[in-house]
């Protein structure tokens, strides 16, 4: 009876995934993320791969520690998980290895607003920020991510010890975070 | 059944009354304050067990073996024990309940709405009956899940079209409607493959009874196809881009009237859409309604059912209808949506409407 409808619920997300792929690839964001699925029979799930944001310690300080001019900078892996009812809901983002952050949870899983499923407020924070929507998408969300590394926000964190650290200790904060950049790096 | 519970024996100084709004820890906290008072459960001494006891007649509860009293919209909210809020704020957190309700229901006679009434508030009532007298008996109830507003729309909207004197007339004019709030879309930046896709279930809804297909075209086909999660949940996206984008490009009309529901401040119309609008779980307020009877050219006729005492001795004084759209006289067929605060639904008369009975 409805058998001109009922598409099967991957084909929708496997087309809208698809289509941010193929917009991805055409028009990369900026040069500090590529991201893509993982193998190219399962869209339902992607590697992400992000470039720590300049001025924050999550790029690599490897020039004062080695003398040489290097500017590389820590890049970081992050599995993007798509539900089958995607765009609907949002994807979750999990950073392997773990990433020490405030709005990152200790087992690597990326908290901010925008990555929220629809009515689910696990924080109790009210709609002032933004939230997960069929509008958004892959490209939105990771520049979300970029800012989110460049400016944690406390008022909503995930990991709670790394908070209070940013908060009452930011030196040392960025130390840790140096310290793990580069053992990620393997220096 | 006024008695505050304080626990004399409470370890905590902060009395759980004062609860409104709590954050998660405060909560966490409070949870682990029942539990230490449970704790003498198992104690052998004998005073604990006395304090045990003493404590659920102190909330007034009734005794620990009697069920739960049923709290409802209806329930005097002063009358709640502290464990019932408590209990109310839990489930506030999981929505379990809510969320394994059906989408939309099949009709309802109003008269079980009555029910959930007849021993609250009497104007209510009133309007109920009010409702009742004039045919309205029949409600569609919409999951109380934040979308409620545009999947009723959803049902009114396809029920207009089925019931029309010609199903396949006015499903034509509702495909142009679409059609013709297409282009603000477009302007509002939207991707045409992104909205396009949500579209579909509900064109190909609407292109059925253009074609008159029987299998189709009936009451219970709809409420079947809206409550299949992932058609009714592409129409409601598609629904809120088309508020969205009538919002969008028609900024200075509504700018002065949107505002933030949690903190009553301005909010920019791209705030507004990408946070009040967009999302799916986001109630509609009256921007959203207006903006999509207007972009749809379809008249809305919301009835009231709030305290408010409607004076007057006019019949028509007695229920408030709030009105949006060009047309919502009774020829214009208007869709027809129920509410009560903080939900809407589908209120028909049993029999479609020939006659004005006005």
């Amino acid at each position: 009876m409805f058998g001109n409808n009922a598409r099967a619920q991957t084909s929708t997300a496997t087309r809208r995934l698809m289509k941010e792929y193929r917009d991805l690839t055409a028009d990369p964001l900026q040069d500090t993320i590529t991201a893509g699925p993982v193998s190219e029979d399962n869209m339902l799930e992607w590697e992400a791969l992000i470039q720590g944001p300049e001025g924050t310690p999550y790029v690599s300080q490897q020039r004062h520690l080695t003398g040489a001019d290097d500017q590389e900078g820590g890049v970081f892996a992050a599995k993007l998980v798509f539900p089958s009812d995607y765009p609907l809901n949002p994807f979750t983002m999990t950073f392997d290895p773990p990433l020490l952050h405030p709005n990152i949870y200790p087992n690597g899983v990326v908290c901010i607003s925008i990555l929220h499923p629809p009515g689910d407020d696990p924080l109790h924070y009210e709609s002032a920020s933004e939230r997960w929507s069929p509008v958004q998408g892959v490209r939105s969300v990771l520049l979300s991510v970029l800012s989110m590394l460049a400016e944690p926000n406390i008022e909503s964190g995930a990991d709670v010890e790394c908070c209070k650290l940013f908060r009452d200790n930011k030196p040392e904060f960025e130390r840790r975070v140096r310290e793990q950049v580069k053992n990620l790096l393997g220096i | 059944m006024g008695d505050r519970h304080t626990p004399p024996d409470s370890p905590l100084p902060n009395t759980p009354a004062k609860k409104s709004k709590t954050d998660s820890s405060t909560e966490k906290d409070e949870m682990s304050t029942a539990s230490t008072t449970s704790a003498p459960h198992s104690a052998p001494v004998a005073p604990p067990a006395g304090d045990v006891a003493a404590a659920p007649g102190a909330t007034g509860a009734p005794t620990a073996d009697a069920p739960p009293r049923v709290i409802d919209e209806n329930t005097d909210m002063s009358t709640l024990t502290d464990q019932e809020i408590m209990k109310l704020m839990e489930g506030m957190d999981h929505q379990e309940d809510v969320m394994n309700k059906p989408l939309i229901s099949t009709p309802v006679p109003l008269l079980i709405i009555r029910e959930e009434y007849v021993r609250g508030s009497p104007q209510i009532l009133k309007k109920l009956d009010w409702l009742q007298e004039h045919g309205w008996d029949q409600v569609w109830r919409a999951r109380g899940d934040g979308d409620c507003f545009y999947r009723s729309f959803t049902l009114a909207y396809l029920l207009r079209i089925l019931h029309s004197p010609d199903p396949a007339l006015e499903a034509n004019l509702a495909y142009d409607a679409i059609q013709r709030a297409l282009p603000a879309m477009e302007d509002s930046g939207f991707d045409k493959d992104l909205y396009e896709e949500f579209l579909d279930p509900l064109s190909s809804l609407i292109r059925s009874f253009a074609e008159e297909r029987e299998t189709t075209s009936n009451e219970y086909s709809i409420v079947q196809t809206l409550q299949d999660a992932e058609r009714s949940n592409c129409i409601v996206v598609a629904l809120r881009l088309l508020t969205s984008s009538y919002i969008r490009t028609h900024s200075s009309l509504f700018s002065p009237f949107l505002l933030s529901p949690t903190t009553f401040l301005p909010l920019s119309t791209d705030e507004f859409c990408r946070q009040e609008v967009e999302p799916c779980g986001k109630e509609a307020d009256h921007a959203q309604i207006m903006a999509l009877s207007e972009a749809l050219s379809i008249g809305i006729r919301v009835a009231y059912l709030d305290r408010s005492e409607i004076g007057g001795q006019g019949e028509e004084s007695v229920i408030n209808w709030v009105e949006f759209g060009k047309d919502t006289t009774e020829e214009g067929r208007p869709l027809t949506l129920l509410y009560r605060p903080g939900h809407y639904d589908v209120v028909t008369k049993d029999v479609p409407p020939k006659i004005p009975d006005v």
